[in-house]
């Protein structure tokens, strides 16, 4: 095999032709995605109880000298953050559910589903209540005990499943969602035992962006784009992990360490995701779909899609929550279990019933 | 000549169940060898052995007289490659470029773009195993044989020196299964690599292999050339008097057919 091959290729075959033909749609519906995106976050800065004008937008936005001083905070220190924050949280839990997804061989495998998310919750929901102080690596005491709350949760539910180095991944499921009650609980629990006020405790477990700042973005930020940046740059080793352990375990990976790496990668984005803004459902499940209907399973297509539809997908749940009851605030969960649940209900029964 | 791949004492199992001893085996270039024995007799595990997917409990796999231990996994797949013999890869909708491009990962690194050579080698092999036209079409949507030949195409495209296939013919009607015995074996004389396959249909053995391993009891009970090893004497022992054996009138090889049983 290592000698010459006979036939070789001066002018592109049909099947070229048409492979080429797919990855310049993916770059065309690529970008499109992220004109949608912005002006999502445009729509997002100008909607809301203090009404923008679209004209007004731009120089509001580039603090041009004579714009209205109220405005001006309202855009900048108010609704461009928490815009940002939304679409920043929606590709990370976009992106780890695709690498969940991937990793479990599993449609219904998402960052809630495996426990992450509840895992992450109830461990900021202690650090909050027991006023933790210590950090480490530049995550706040919140964040870091979301971190290990997720990461403990998931790594327990792997655990309990495995045998003999093979885990099923229906026990493994079945195992994260019991261990994600029993943590929502537990979550719900240490809220109402301090006495917060309801919709607090509403806000953690199904999540908001209410009263979000820059400091929230600057602090996830950097944890979205390396998680992001790392699965990205494991997406053919993800690719082969979804044709089976037997098969990328014979193309020479370490199907072990891969796991390990991507689950805490994907844990971790999860975690920062819920740290920065609760629990937010549905996000994970639906825009990997979305994605994969749209443009394939191969990953290094399918990791910056879904996170540009979980971005989206978010910044407009975000949207609808400040508005729908204002100057009630929903928690976003509500909006994207609403929008996400049918969602996902209707391309089950399209497909018969299954995913797979 | 020196054994392309040889097994020195090889015993493998699961925890502390042995399921084979004391394999040896030598695999020279140019040849196909048929792995025949009764369900259970370990088959795939010899062959997940042969890839090192599995440790085993005692002696060695030798790949041109190195050990399997002294190798990186990433330099086992670029000369040994595992054609399993189920397809999870059919749960997501990947298309059959993207699934046979998987083998050359091996070669260029994981994180690496494919190469133009990748490439070609990748569209030679689509159209060696018929698949060029399909190229774009996801895997949930072929039927069994053609993920089977897609599973094929993916081994191929590691370019390896030694090829395992898992039970290569299931699933595949007779025009395939034909076509298929006729690509494997002008694989191995063209291109000098070591074919190991393993084998249920016991009919197809003499016609495809040059040599036959025949594994049963925990141990190799008998190795050679198909003639040699389909007789009598050697199977009824362990298929019982269940079949028959009888030279095909033209090659006058050993052809093995089940005998019903009144």
């Amino acid at each position: 095999m290592t000698g010459g091959r006979k036939k070789t290729f001066t002018e592109k075959s049909a099947p070229r032709q048409k492979e080429d033909r797919r990855l310049k749609r993916a770059w065309q519906w690529g970008m499109g995605l992220l004109l949608l995106l912005g002006a999502s976050l445009m729509a997002s800065v100008a909607m809301g109880a203090v009404s923008i004008s679209m004209s007004d937008l731009p120089s509001l936005l580039l603090r041009a000298d004579g714009v209205d001083a109220s405005q001006q905070a309202v855009v900048w220190e108010l609704r461009l953050p928490r815009a940002l924050l939304a679409a920043l949280v929606g590709a990370g839990l976009a992106s780890a559910g695709v690498a969940f997804q991937a990793l479990f061989r599993n449609a219904l495998a998402d960052p809630y589903v495996v426990g992450a998310s509840s895992g992450a919750a109830f461990g900021a929901t202690l650090a909050l209540t027991f006023g933790f102080t210590f950090g480490l690596a530049g995550l706040g005491p919140v964040s870091l005990a979301a971190f290990l709350g997720a990461m403990i949760t998931v790594f327990a539910a792997l655990f309990l499943t495995e045998q003999g180095g093979q885990a099923s991944v229906a026990s493994l499921l079945l195992a994260g969602s019991a261990l994600a009650m029993m943590l929502s609980a537990g979550t719900a629990f240490l809220l109402l035992w301090r006495s917060q006020p309801w919709f607090q405790a509403f806000n953690w477990l199904l999540g908001s962006f209410s009263g979000r700042e820059w400091s929230h973005v600057v602090i996830g930020a950097p944890y979205f784009i390396f998680c992001f940046g790392l699965l990205w740059l494991l997406a053919r080793p993800l690719d082969a992990l979804t044709a089976g352990d037997e098969v990328a375990q014979s193309l020479g990976l370490s199907v072990r360490w891969i796991r390990i790496v991507m689950v805490s990668v994907a844990t971790l984005a999860a975690a920062v995701a819920v740290a920065l803004a609760g629990v937010i459902g549905f996000v994970g499940l639906v825009a990997p779909h979305v994605a994969r209907l749209m443009f394939g399973a191969s990953h290094r297509t399918l990791l910056p899609m879904s996170a540009l539809i979980g971005a989206i997908l978010l910044v407009w749940s975000d949207i609808l929550a400040r508005t729908v009851l204002a100057p009630v605030e929903v928690p976003v969960g509500i909006i994207t279990a609403a929008l996400g649940g049918p969602f996902f209900l209707y391309v089950l029964k399209a497909r018969g019933g299954r995913l797979a | 000549m020196k054994p392309l791949l040889q097994t020195i004492r090889l015993s493998c199992g699961y925890d502390s169940t042995v399921v084979f001893a004391d394999v040896d085996l030598e695999v020279h270039a140019g040849e196909v060898w048929a792995l025949i024995g009764p369900n259970g007799a370990g088959k795939s595990t010899l062959l997940h052995a042969l890839d090192r997917l599995i440790r085993p409990l005692a002696g060695e796999v030798l790949f041109e007289g190195k050990s399997l231990d002294h190798l990186r996994p990433r330099e086992i797949a670029r000369s040994i490659a595992l054609a399993p013999q189920r397809a999870t890869a059919a749960a997501w909708p990947m298309t059959v470029r993207d699934a046979v491009s998987l083998g050359r990962g091996p070669h260029r690194g994981w994180m690496m773009p494919y190469t133009r050579e990748d490439r070609q080698v990748v569209e030679e092999t689509l159209v060696m195993l018929g698949l060029d036209a399909m190229a774009e079409r996801t895997l949930s949507t072929l039927s069994g044989g053609e993920v089977r030949r897609v599973i094929l195409a993916r081994a191929l495209a590691q370019q390896p020196r030694v090829l395992l296939l898992d039970e290569p013919l299931t699933y595949l009607d007779i025009q395939y299964q034909a076509e298929l015995l006729g690509r494997i074996r002008s694989l191995a004389r063209d291109h000098e690599i070591a074919v190991v396959l393993t084998l249920h249909d016991l009919a197809l053995v003499a016609g495809t292999a040059d040599c036959v391993a025949l594994l049963a009891d925990g141990r190799l009970c008998a190795q050679g050339a198909p003639s040699d090893v389909l007789r009598p004497e050697v199977l009824a022992p362990i298929y019982g008097t269940s079949l028959e054996i009888f030279p095909h009138p033209q090659s006058g090889l050993p052809v093995v057919l089940p005998k019903p049983q009144l």
